[in-house]
């Protein structure tokens, strides 16, 4: 079941491949690992930025989420250090009717709009909260340090 | 709180507070809830299921969320409302996709044959794309027109036959079964919150799935047990005054009837009917008197894999040559890894080559030097860092195994308390009785030693687990906050606290350990010799203190010599004292788990001693001079 609807998903993906992202698995003999990119959203300060992420399927996929996680170096509330991601479809509200490629827009649209009131990274809430043009200007400087090829 | 009220529990006080019933009978009193329900709402008995799930058995709140607001109460719950009823009956997927394959039919008839390859693909091909929402449903009209409607699953996104595919309460996203399938399966795995309150699989759709739909779908017989298991226990799991026994295999449940004057929160102890004694808030092992945190620390704590770790680190050093942890198992310094064959020196690493005298090396291991060079500045900062966590290490184990030593060999004696408990009683009262004329009525006192015994035991485990938290370093603070980071951890104490702690708890054990002698060799005494046999041996054992010599001693009957075991009192000077040695005990224990709920601080800043504690301690010669 799991392999079946990941393919039917790939194909779908190849055949009408979103504009802000695009994934696929890492190697031919192993589709449950998939890497993806996601270029930063025009409207926020990620924008020139192409973001790595790494994507696992659990083995019961869709009825369990997929295991989504940032490659690259992301400043944002809801990003940790490791490239946790905290996003409620990721857990509690998954639903076996999402798509990946459902999951990398709502990822792009949290890079447009942080959630700082359920934070991954207290910190970075914070000043996204208090200070918001601090927030853009680091994140902007993260973007150009490390998600600039 | 006083604990000890419950830790000697007799039947009596136990009957008074709980009541023991069967599966069968929670089975009946949920199938009366709903009854119940369904009467008074007037409704489904499906609904009235959602609603106890929902709000558990208080029926009270249930008809005051349903009678005050029906409407929201059926939305929260993933029902539709009247209104929106109506409106997905119209709206029904796979009613509508059956109608546009019937007319698409009908044009069909009219139209010339070439036109049907034109069919306008499916509308809503684009939308199962997108991220909206709507109607994911296409009809795919195929060469097999002649067919059944095919559907698209929302899950597997396969297109099916109409007949294959279903909804929720919804009836706008159709899946085929075997995806309804996997989606119950999954939320049973989830357990009782996914498997009780399934809604449509689509995100964000939230509508009920029925529980009709949800058993079709469980299918085996085992999986629908098993929901009908987990509806019962979250039922009974809303009522607080409600615990299934923890014991495995035994399918009771205790009602909390009557408080006695207690809060919930002063519960600590209960007895199932099956004899499994359990902590009434935690459902562990009964752990008076330390509270649930610091028992279920304690008891991960002996389980957790750190402690290996610590051990590794601390007993063990990997081999010089292929780096794998060695643990040595000889006394000899030359070491052999049983995994490369290398020889070594266990104290200095080296190879063992350069130690023997044959190689024209000697033996230097003996004399101190720092670890690898000699002069200490020289000791790398790593190395030096190495060498304090060693010893951190060493020293955080050390003092874990003291406690958990001493919490392990009093279970494994209130472990065997239990067993000669059960001899006493299935033959060794009968023996003492007849030998030394005693009925059964005058016996009880043993018994009840025994059990003070046993209880008794069980309690001065836990203070070994107390002790190691209360009077801890920085090592286990943070190890708390880890474990714990919402509760207190038991106040940290002066060295003075900590003595005193150990004073009372001593006190305890001595007097513990005094009563357990008595009922382990004077009893058995006069289980085993009768009245004769046992006046001889103790005239004996007089002539032998008074320091008479040659003495032979003293046979029995068949010829057997006549050793006693105890201190060979008369059987009612025994009596006497270990009906004195019972109460003094329990006095003691009291006092201690008592002063463990109070805090021990306390009664050190007041100055004043804490109850029932005597300021001269017990002799240990003669229990009585107290």
């Amino acid at each position: 079941m799991a392999s079946k609807r990941i393919t039917k998903e790939l194909v779908d993906l190849q055949k009408d491949p979103p504009t802000s992202c695009s994934a696929g698995p890492r190697s031919e003999d192993d589709i449950f690992h998939w890497d993806a990119t996601i270029i930063g959203p025009a409207d926020s300060p990620y924008q020139g930025g192409l973001f790595f992420v790494a994507i696992h399927f659990p083995p019961d996929y869709p009825f369990k989420p997929p295991k989504v996680n940032f490659k690259t170096k992301v400043y944002h509330p809801n990003v940790n250090s490791h490239g946790s991601i905290c996003l409620d479809i990721l857990k509690e509200q998954w639903s076996p009717a999402l798509t990946i490629s459902k999951v990398l827009l709502s990822i792009c649209s949290l890079l447009c709009d942080p959630n700082p009131d359920d934070p991954l990274v207290p910190e970075i809430a914070h000043i996204y909260k208090t200070d918001r043009p601090r927030y853009e200007d680091l994140a902007r400087e993260w973007t150009r340090k490390y998600a600039t090829l | 709180m006083d604990s000890t009220k419950m830790s000697s529990a007799t039947k009596r006080q136990q009957q008074r507070l709980f009541r023991v019933f069967t599966r069968k009978e929670a089975e009946e009193s949920y199938k009366k809830a709903i009854e119940g329900l369904t009467t008074v709402l007037y409704c489904e008995e499906d609904l009235a299921r959602y609603l106890l799930h929902a709000f558990g058995a208080k029926t009270n709140k249930i008809h005051d969320a349903y009678f005050g607001d029906e409407e929201r109460t059926k939305q929260k719950l993933g029902l539709l409302t009247e209104e929106e009823e109506e409106q997905a009956e119209k709206n029904d997927v796979l009613k509508l996709a059956v109608e546009k394959k019937e007319k698409e039919k009908e044009k069909e008839r009219k139209m010339e044959p070439a036109a049907v390859v034109a069919t306008a693909p499916p509308p809503t091909r684009r939308t199962t794309r997108s991220v909206a929402k709507t109607a994911k449903a296409a009809v795919v009209p195929k060469e097999q027109k002649e067919k059944e409607v095919q559907v698209k699953c929302g899950i597997c996104f396969e297109d099916f036959p109409v007949s294959k595919v279903s909804t929720a309460s919804c009836r706008v996203h159709p899946f085929c079964d075997e995806c309804w399938e996997g989606y119950c399966d999954s939320k049973l795995q989830e357990g009782k919150t996914g498997i009780l309150d399934v809604r449509c699989p689509d995100h964000g759709c939230g509508k009920r799935v029925s529980t009709k739909k949800v058993l079709r779908f469980l299918g085996d017989t085992e999986k629908v047990a098993k929901y009908h298991a987990f509806e019962l226990e979250h039922f009974l799991e809303q009522n607080s005054a409600v615990k299934h026994c923890p014991a495995a295999g035994c399918d009771r449940f205790l009602l909390l009837e009557n408080k006695d004057g207690l809060t919930l929160d002063q519960i600590q102890s209960c007895v199932c009917e099956c004899g499994k004694v359990f902590c009434w808030k935690c459902q562990e092992d009964e752990h008076i008197p330390v509270r649930c945190d610091t028992a279920q620390l304690w008891i991960a704590k002996n389980s957790s894999e750190s402690e290996n770790q610590n051990w590794i680190l601390t007993f063990t050093k990997p081999c010089p040559k292929c780096s794998r942890p060695i643990e040595k198992n000889q006394g000899c310094m030359h070491m052999t890894c049983s995994q490369c064959r290398y020889d070594f020196c266990w104290t200095c690493l080296e190879p063992w080559s350069k130690h023997g005298e044959s190689t024209g090396g000697y033996y230097s291991c003996n004399a101190f030097r720092t670890t690898g060079a000699s002069d200490p500045s020289k000791v790398s900062e790593k190395e030096r860092a190495v060498n304090e966590k060693k010893r951190l290490a060493r020293m955080a184990i050390e003092r874990y195994s003291h406690y958990h030593e001493r919490w392990a060999s009093h279970e494994d004696a209130e472990k065997r308390a239990k067993k000669d408990m059960e001899t006493l009683i299935a033959k060794k009262l009968d023996d003492v009785g007849r030998n030394h004329g005693a009925g059964p009525g005058e016996m009880t006192f043993a018994v009840e030693a025994q059990r003070q015994i046993i209880e008794c035991r069980k309690l001065l485990k836990w203070t070994y687990a107390h002790a190691y938290y209360a009077y801890n370093e920085e090592e286990n603070d943070a190890d708390w906050k880890r474990n714990n980071p919402f509760t207190q951890k038991p106040t940290k104490l002066v060295k003075q606290e900590q003595e005193f702690y150990e004073y009372v708890q001593g006190e305890a054990e001595n007097r513990l350990e005094q009563l357990t002698r008595f009922m382990e060799r004077d009893l058995e005494d006069f289980g085993n010799y009768d009245q004769s046999d046992y006046a001889q041996a103790v005239e004996h054992k007089q002539k032998e203190a008074e320091g008479e010599k040659d003495l032979q001693t003293p046979r029995n009957k068949e010829d057997r010599p006549i050793i006693l075991r105890g201190d060979g009192l008369s059987f009612e000077e025994f009596k006497r004292k270990v009906c004195e040695l019972t109460s003094l005990t329990k006095k003691s224990f009291e006092t201690l788990s008592n002063q463990i709920h109070k805090g021990f601080g306390s009664s050190i800043t007041n100055g004043t001693p804490p109850l029932g504690v005597k300021t001269t301690s017990v002799s240990k010669d003669d229990p009585m001079e107290i």
